[in-house]
């Protein structure tokens, strides 16, 4: 008989880790052998149980590829000092040369319209920057859109008023936004007093608005909401019945919007504290989340990842143009903030998110420096 | 496009920016980076994050086309395992997010399955972390020669060494069981 094998020269064998002759030389062995057949038996009993602990869940390839697809494509317009070589292909997801007209401030608008007209929301009504704010945020996750694709969604040909099996109705508080003459008169309205940029030159004119603490109802036509989105191309998304089965709730609290025009500049602050929103029960906030973000142009894993790890109860998804120049994390008076910039006919623009304590701020600027713009932002007091 | 393209060709075509070429990359080797994170992690969230990290560093600073990319990306993980690890016991935001996990069907088999994912955690931390990742790599699929480059071995010293390993596992793994069901384990069952 051959000589005995060790555990190693086993352990190789049942891996197939050993040369062809070594392995027939070592299982012509085990057929005379019963010792070593034992420790090849107990060494594969072995090898089979570490196997089957160290199994690991399932996993979705491609949902991660998305997850890291998406990752590269939003870190993408970071400073250029931190890209690698990969600039060549870096315009493949984020085409920052379109030279389609794009007009930023109703870009933004129709964006977020479309996320809320999704939500049920009453879109045309709203104030557009007002709409920032569905959720109560505390994270926000930022989703390009193709102006191409907002373009396709605001030519629906969609009634967006059958959205509403019982249509918007206020159950509490005042309705719209009412014009006050001064920021001491929207101080009394809301209770509490709204922040003030210092304005980087005199200004010709300042207008403020306030809307005060309300509740709204409304009942989804689920059906009206199916269409919607087989009419924008979304047909893999299946809307629960029980969406239109309970009014939506939101409480709205009070905001303030100031826009002050002056030499060369015009700035728009809103800010107001997050409205909280009622679904029916059985409505899964990340079933509605990733018909939105399909209804923004995402491609189903994308949207499926995103929707999967965005806690939709606290998280604000920001839709920004994708052919905006340039979209960076800045710091104002040290909360985190998002800076959005572009030049739109020759004129640079501003769009400036943040937060501090509950209160949130969208500051929009025209015809200012980015420096000029962040300063007046700091200085919001 | 060659259906079976070299690791070197693809990361030849990376490093000239080829998005393609690195999506490919991707998808062939996902699973095996995932394996030995869940392994060293024992999450799947941490598994996820660090394999997308290990992910972005092939992105953006791929190694020679000459270098085998299996134990290349085996190494980037364990190192970013072993940072996300560091960093998770400060931030104790991670545990917030992994709350958020959705919940499996049922409580009781979930309940099951998440102890025994802890009992093979304890257990692999009794073991010399060579060991450990040994085991690892091992079995997300890894060949002897691969494992050995990771983790610095003589190619031929691996099977000895696994044999080891999986043995002490077991050993270790048994300790954790609730009392009376350690005997089930096959090191003993087939006992002469």
């Amino acid at each position: 008989m051959t000589r005995c094998y060790d555990d190693g020269a086993l352990r190789a064998g049942l891996d197939g880790e050993l040369p062809a002759a070594a392995l027939r030389a070592q299982q012509d062995h085990l057929a005379v052998c019963p010792e070593c057949r034992a420790r090849h038996a107990e060494l594969k009993a072995l090898a089979d149980q570490t196997a089957t602990l160290l199994d690991v869940p399932p996993l979705d390839v491609p949902v991660a590829l998305a997850a890291l697809r998406l990752r590269i494509d939003c870190e993408r317009p970071a400073p250029a000092g931190s890209r690698s070589s990969h600039s060549q292909s870096s315009q493949r997801s984020v085409p920052m040369t379109s030279t389609r007209i794009w007009r930023p401030w109703m870009g933004w608008a129709a964006a977020l319209a479309v996320v809320l007209a999704l939500l049920a929301f009453p879109p045309v009504r709203a104030v557009a920057d007002q709409l920032l704010n569905v959720f109560r945020v505390q994270n926000v996750v930022f989703v390009p859109v193709a102006s191409e694709r907002l373009e396709q969604l605001q030519q629906l040909n969609f009634d967006g008023e059958t959205l509403f099996l019982s249509p918007p109705k206020q159950t509490s508080g005042s309705s719209e936004m009412r014009t006050v003459a001064s920021l001491s008169e929207a101080a009394a309205l809301v209770g509490f007093t709204p922040a003030q940029p210092a304005l980087p030159g005199p200004s010709s004119s300042a207008e403020f608005a306030v809307t005060d603490r309300a509740t709204f109802e409304f009942q989804v036509n689920v059906e009206s909401a199916r269409e919607l989105l087989r009419l924008a191309g979304v047909t893999d998304v299946t809307l629960p019945d029980a969406l239109g089965a309970a009014p939506i709730v939101a409480e709205m609290s009070p905001a303030v919007s100031a826009r002050y025009v002056g030499g060369g500049y015009e700035v728009t602050l809103v800010q107001g504290v997050s409205p909280q929103v009622t679904l029916p029960a059985g409505v899964e906030m990340q079933q509605l989340g990733y018909a939105a973000l399909r209804m923004l142009g995402m491609e189903p894993r994308q949207a499926a990842t995103l929707a999967a790890q965005i806690d939709w109860r606290t998280t604000l998804v920001f839709p920004f143009p994708a052919d905006i120049s340039s979209l960076r994390q800045v710091t104002v008076g040290g909360s985190p903030g998002l800076l959005v910039s572009g030049d739109h006919q020759g004129e640079r623009y501003q769009s400036l998110y943040w937060q501090r304590g509950e209160r949130f701020y969208v500051l929009s600027g025209r015809g200012l420096t980015v420096e000029a713009f962040l300063a007046m932002a700091e200085s919001t007091r | 496009m060659a259906e079976h393209e070299s690791d070197g060709a693809l990361l030849e075509r990376l490093r000239r920016g080829d998005e393609a070429a690195f999506e490919e990359l991707f998808v062939r080797h996902y699973a095996t980076v995932y394996r030995v994170l869940y392994g060293l992690t024992g999450r799947r969230e941490a598994a996820e994050d660090a394999a997308q990290e290990t992910f972005l560093i092939l992105y953006r600073r791929p190694p020679s086309s000459h270098q085998p990319l299996r134990p290349w990306l085996c190494r980037v993980a364990l190192n970013t395992a072993r940072n996300a690890l560091r960093s998770e016991r400060r931030d104790a935001a991670r545990i917030e997010r992994a709350a958020h996990m959705p919940a499996a069907e049922d409580p009781s088999e979930a309940a099951e399955r998440t102890e025994e994912r802890d009992r093979v955690r304890a257990a692999l931390a009794t073991l010399p972390q060579r060991q450990a990742q040994l085991l690892l790599l091992r079995h997300a699929g890894l060949s002897y020669a691969e494992v050995a480059a990771v983790l610095d071995l003589a190619p031929g010293s691996v099977g000895t060494l696994l044999a080891r390993a999986e043995r002490a596992f077991a050993e270790a793994y048994a300790r954790f069981l609730p009392a009376g069901t350690g005997d089930q384990l096959p090191g003993k069952q087939v006992q002469p």
